[in-house]
């Protein structure tokens, strides 16, 4: 779908708007119950445009070029778009009869699948996305074992996260959920943050690699 | 999907992903842990690159291989060792032909 740097970022400014323009549409019309539903759509692609504007060109230079990246973007666009349709779907069928118990706790529970099917996507990605050996900034290695375990632990929670959503009730899945999450960015966030720093110190101290 | 299960479904590529997971080594290295000729090493390095398995970085004369498993191919590699799963007698039994890296079928089993 992007293959490059200039379709994948128009690509991800028409999604983006786009999606915030159907939540927006949806709010307005009455099926959709407001910010909370922004954020849970907005998450993946907002991710991607974080990881792919902001922090690649922070620690990898403007021209950073990553064909995993574009993969990961289609991957998180159609993510959003499933999640956004079925939340959609929820609520015509709640609003319908449909479906038994309440619209908003059955939406929620929606979301909550899906959100854990997005972890797992991410990942399921995650050890793919590798810089050629020759720009690695710390010991290759250790940064491979990282990428691994990061990986894991993402499918891990998300697997308990759509699980938790699957099975329990409201509360009890918030509490699994979030507790899920919780331990996962404790685990993975501050080795990421020490290494973008390095890559970003071993990016200055060798311009002429970029 | 299909190259990933036929590279995962040959023992020595998983021992070189295995290999690989204590992180990037070079063909020499690799191809040292076997006892195999460099062709065939060679064409089953293409089969694992292929299948978008493994990474190649150039630097001068030498190769560096280095992972680039996603978690479900990883999990899929677990399966195939717990399994056995192998490449079926038809296909191992093909003459090599290690001027042709990118045809899986021209591998030997080794």
């Amino acid at each position: 779908m992007f293959r490059d740097e200039k379709t994948a970022r128009i690509g991800a400014t028409i999604v983006w708007t786009l999606l915030y323009a159907m939540v927006a549409g949806a709010q307005a019309l009455g099926y959709e119950d407001g910010f909370e539903t922004i954020l849970a759509i907005s998450i993946v692609p907002g991710l991607y445009i974080l990881g792919r504007f902001v922090l690649t060109p922070l620690f990898h230079g403007k021209k950073a070029e990553n064909k995993a990246g574009f993969m990961s973007m289609n991957g998180a666009m159609i993510m959003a778009g499933i999640l956004l349709i079925a939340s959609l779907v929820t609520g015509y069928l709640g609003d319908a009869n449909l479906l038994p118990g309440d619209v908003d706790t059955n939406k929620r529970h929606v979301s909550g699948v899906f959100m854990g099917l997005v972890f797992i996507l991410m990942g399921n990605y995650m050890p793919k996305i590798v810089e050629p050996i020759t720009k690695a900034a710390c010991d290759p290695a250790t940064h491979q074992r990282f990428q691994r375990q990061s990986g894991w632990i993402f499918v891990i929670t998300g697997f308990v996260y759509t699980g938790a959503w699957f099975v329990f009730e409201r509360e009890t899945a918030n509490t699994v959920s979030t507790t899920a999450v919780v331990i996962c960015i404790l685990l993975v966030a501050p080795r990421l943050v020490w290494y973008g720093m390095k890559l970003r110190q071993h990016r200055q101290s060798r311009p002429t690699n970029h | 999907m299909n190259k990933v299960f036929k590279a995962l479904s040959d023992p020595t590529r998983r021992r070189v992903l295995e290999l690989l997971k204590r992180g990037p080594m070079t063909a020499g290295d690799l191809s040292a842990e076997f006892n195999v000729s460099k062709p065939t090493m060679s064409a089953h390095f293409s089969v694992l690159k292929e299948a978008d398995l493994v990474m190649a970085t150039k630097t001068g004369k030498v190769v560096t291989y280095q992972l680039k498993m996603s978690v479900l191919e990883e999990a899929l590699m677990g399966f195939a060792q717990v399994f056995g799963l192998e490449m079926s007698g038809e296909t191992a039994g093909n003459t090599p032909q290690p001027g042709h890296d990118s045809d899986d079928k021209n591998i030997k089993e080794v």
